[in-house]
């Protein structure tokens, strides 16, 4: 499954297929997506969680990490 | 639709595995983060006991910080039991009152009155009370229409729980003057003292004695060609008569008089009566009049009001006249025949005889009277 990253000025990201949330507070977002590790860093950062296995981080962004996913 | 949510702040070791079981158990949290160790988020009302047992399962602390929405806000109120029941009264109150007529009214009525229509109706069974729905309008229109021959057409309609009745009467024909062949005869033995023929043949002179139903204006004439002709004789004759009249006043007699007025008043609660006051005891007789007054909102009639019966005293009195009161009361009784029946007459002479009994007085009068004595009499011809 393809993951759909949608970036939105330095405000929001939102992500179409996250699987679980490794870590989580105001600075920092990591999270796991069916082929990547994603890490987000900002300040005041916030979590629109999805049901659809979406995940909405905003706040203010300040980079975004991707790694390939371990197997 | 979000009916409401609650925002939470977690505390607890394992704040991440918790973070993803809410994902994996469906629970949506909105505004989520993470801060010193605690976790905060928004979650709906509805999953609040999903949440709790998923943070005792992680061994993770719930602190419920603020409730926001309409469900937490009713649900506040779940155990007053006394707001639940008034709501409850206001609702059953807002359907009885909405399908119960209030208000009955009629219009396009002139000569059959409201009471008239508003019997029938409520015979019909559209009265203040009934259920709008339980009524038969349309039958309550034919029954209407044949209970009422006056009425040509009747619809009977209701708006909420007003019940609006709309009737067309019947248009009457204008009246014809009757012009079917007639005579003039006099109605009392008199003297003839004027005549003025309009139609018709005269038989009789000024000063000629006339017998009571006899011809002085003939309906029937003759031409110049020996043909009889019908016509509607009209025309005035004026006679003398004498008109012979007994007034009596006994000295001793029973009159009906009013009493005391008591009031009683009833409350009209959708056409049940309640009383609130005294019930009238005994066997006494009462003159009742009845005043209905309905309450108002934007100047309607509400069902309910306040009905006052008066209840006047009607009494059986002796009165004991003297010869002078017995005297005066026949006077008056004169003076009201005179204005009453000799109002259009001169009275040329009037000749008054007494008579006075242990029990009455008697006024013995003789008018000789100068009047109109000439009435249509229809002729029958074959």
């Amino acid at each position: 499954m393809n993951t759909n990253i949608q970036i939105q000025n330095n405000t929001s990201v939102i992500i179409t297929d996250c699987r679980r949330i490794i870590e989580c507070d105001e600075v920092m977002v990591r999270f796991e997506t069916s082929k990547l590790l994603i890490t987000i860093f900002g300040k005041n950062l916030r979590i629109n969680d999805f049901l659809s296995g979406g995940l909405e981080v905003y706040g203010e962004i300040e980079s975004i990490e991707m790694r390939g996913h371990k197997k | 639709m979000n009916a409401g949510s609650i925002s939470v702040r977690c505390r607890g070791q394992k704040l991440n595995k918790f973070i993803n079981a809410l994902r994996v158990n469906s629970v949506e949290c909105r505004s989520s983060y993470t801060k010193q160790e605690e976790f905060f988020a928004s979650i709906l009302y509805i999953d609040i006991k999903k949440f709790k047992r998923i943070a005792k399962e992680y061994n993770i602390e719930v602190f419920i910080e603020n409730k926001k929405g309409i469900l937490p806000g009713v649900l506040k109120y779940k155990k007053r039991y006394g707001i639940i029941i008034g709501l409850f009264i206001a609702a059953s109150f807002i359907m009885y009152v909405s399908n119960t007529v209030m208000t009955v009214e009629v219009k396009g009525n002139e000569r059959v009155s409201n009471g008239a229509i508003f019997s029938v109706a409520k015979n019909l069974g559209i009265k203040k009370g009934k259920n709008v729905q339980n009524i038969n309008y349309s039958q309550a229109e034919k029954s209407l229409m044949s209970a009422i021959p006056e009425i040509s057409w009747a619809n009977i309609q209701h708006t909420g729980n007003r019940v609006l009745i709309t009737v067309a009467e019947m248009k009457t024909a204008p009246e014809i003057m009757s012009k079917s062949p007639c005579n003039i005869i006099v109605t009392k033995d008199a003297v003839v003292t004027k005549v003025t023929v309009r139609t018709g043949q005269l038989f009789g002179l000024v000063g000629m004695p006339v017998k009571k139903g006899q011809v002085v204006i003939s309906g029937i004439y003759t031409s110049l060609n020996n043909q009889n002709h019908e016509v509607h004789a009209e025309g005035e004759i004026i006679g003398r008569y004498s008109e012979h009249m007994i007034f009596t006043q006994p000295f001793k007699e029973t009159k009906t008089i009013y009493g005391n007025i008591k009031t009683s008043k009833k409350i009209d609660f959708f056409g049940l009566k309640i009383p609130v006051d005294f019930a009238l005891k005994g066997n006494k007789t009462y003159n009742i009049t009845v005043e209905d007054t309905p309450f108002q909102i934007f100047k309607k009639d509400l069902p309910i009001g306040i009905i006052k019966n008066n209840y006047e005293e009607v009494l059986q009195k002796e009165f004991i006249y003297s010869l002078e009161e017995a005297n005066n009361l026949l006077e008056k009784q004169v003076t009201n025949y005179e204005k009453n029946f000799l109002e259009n007459m001169t009275i040329l002479d009037k000749k008054c005889n007494f008579n006075a009994t242990s029990e009455y007085l008697q006024f013995d009068i003789t008018y000789k009277i100068e009047g109109e004595i000439g009435q249509e009499s229809p002729l029958f011809i074959k």
